[in-house]
């Protein structure tokens, strides 16, 4: 039994840490991008903190969690967030430049477009403004 | 006293009464007051002793369906109404409590490492034959037996309704029961590897859906829909 809560952790673990290392990755390819080119998506983006977010007209948990949550944000901070939301059907090339693999996903960047984090499925609310807390104009 | 408001549909029934004042104190009670004081409409609301299923119940704005059911208590002044399905609206959708969803989840993740770290398999079959219920709907399907009296009652968790369709989700588990009863056979059989792997597979899938909110089964059911494969009927909210 022992043998086999050792493997069940080590499975455990080696999941937790594949899906830090894809983020990591994501994120890293993010910032990569963001230092050669202008990202297309982003040109209009004033210059605050901006949420990027891939979703699909398939997606049930962007419709029935994700959208409601960005909304209430953007209601709460104004013109101290930009959001964009990205069709990822529509629009793969986006969703292939930014490593997107599944939605919804999240991007936050800073107010100069820089990503700063990366959210893999539904993020929450809190999880969203703590993200943005550090990243000034988009006070919590 | 409660108060049952009559679909269009149905009022040819109660002598065209909109309103229908009732006694009871459950829903089931307050239906056989109202089949009691107009019989006719007994067979286009219940077969035999259950509700058909375009039949929906509602108190207040609550489903009773994500309540308790024909047993969901009824206090004086309350304001049921029925709705029927609108016929032939496929794409109708309807309430999902997604935290029930995720009792759900969360029960198979901790049932199939339980299983697996024990050696286990009844374990694993219990969790196939509560996710075939569940993904069938089964008024007595594990899960959802737990999830209303154990859960719900003991303010463990809070509901959490969302409109959605039910149906990719039920096909999910019904997904899942496909490979936990796989892997029972596996394991019976003499392969043990496959068949724990097989338990690791639901579980990876049950953790990207808990965690993650992605449900691939869900997705697997859209591509289908589509595709137009039958039997995929539901399609995407709008």
């Amino acid at each position: 039994m022992l043998e086999r809560l050792a493997l069940a952790l080590v499975l455990l673990l080696v999941g937790l840490v594949a899906y830090r290392a894809f983020t990591a990755w994501q994120l890293r390819r993010a910032s990569a991008q963001h230092r050669q080119i202008a990202d297309p998506l982003l040109t209009d983006a004033p210059n605050v903190p901006t949420v990027l977010y891939f979703t699909t007209p398939t997606c049930a948990p962007c419709k029935t969690t994700q959208t409601p949550v960005l909304n209430q944000l953007k209601a709460e901070l104004g013109e101290r967030l930009h959001v964009v939301r990205v069709d990822a059907e529509a629009d793969p090339e986006a969703a292939a430049r930014w490593g997107v693999l599944t939605v919804p996903t999240v991007f936050v960047l800073d107010a100069n477009g820089k990503p700063q984090r990366v959210f893999n499925g539904v993020v929450g609310a809190p999880a969203l403004r703590q993200a943005l807390q550090p990243l000034g104009n988009a006070a919590a | 006293m409660p108060s049952i408001k009559i679909p269009t549909p149905l009022r040819a029934y109660t002598g065209g009464n909109a309103q229908v004042t009732v006694t009871g104190g459950t829903i089931r009670a307050a239906l056989d007051d109202l089949t009691t004081q107009f019989p006719d409409l007994k067979p286009h609301l219940f077969n035999n002793s259950e509700l058909r299923s375009f039949v929906n119940i509602f108190v207040g704005d609550e489903d009773i369906r994500f309540l308790d059911g024909l047993d969901t208590p009824v206090e004086a002044g309350d304001a049921l109404r029925i709705i029927p399905s609108i016929a032939g609206g496929q794409n109708v959708p309807r309430r999902v409590d997604q935290t029930g969803l995720r009792v759900g989840q969360l029960a198979t993740i901790i049932l199939l490492l339980l299983a697996f770290v024990l050696n286990l398999w009844p374990v694993v079959l219990f969790v196939a034959v509560a996710q075939l219920l569940g993904g069938l709907d089964a008024a007595y399907a594990p899960y959802k037996l737990f999830y209303q009296h154990v859960v719900k009652p003991r303010g463990l968790a809070k509901p959490n309704l969302t409109v959605d369709n039910p149906e990719p989700h039920r096909f999910a588990m019904l997904v899942g029961a496909g490979f936990n009863f796989a892997a029972v056979l596996a394991i019976l059989t003499g392969a043990a590897g496959l068949g724990w792997a097989l338990v690791w597979v639901v579980i990876a899938l049950a953790n990207l859906n808990y965690w993650l909110g992605f449900c691939l089964g869900c997705f697997v059911y859209y591509q289908l829909n589509k595709l137009g494969v039958p039997g995929f009927t539901r399609a995407p909210l709008a």
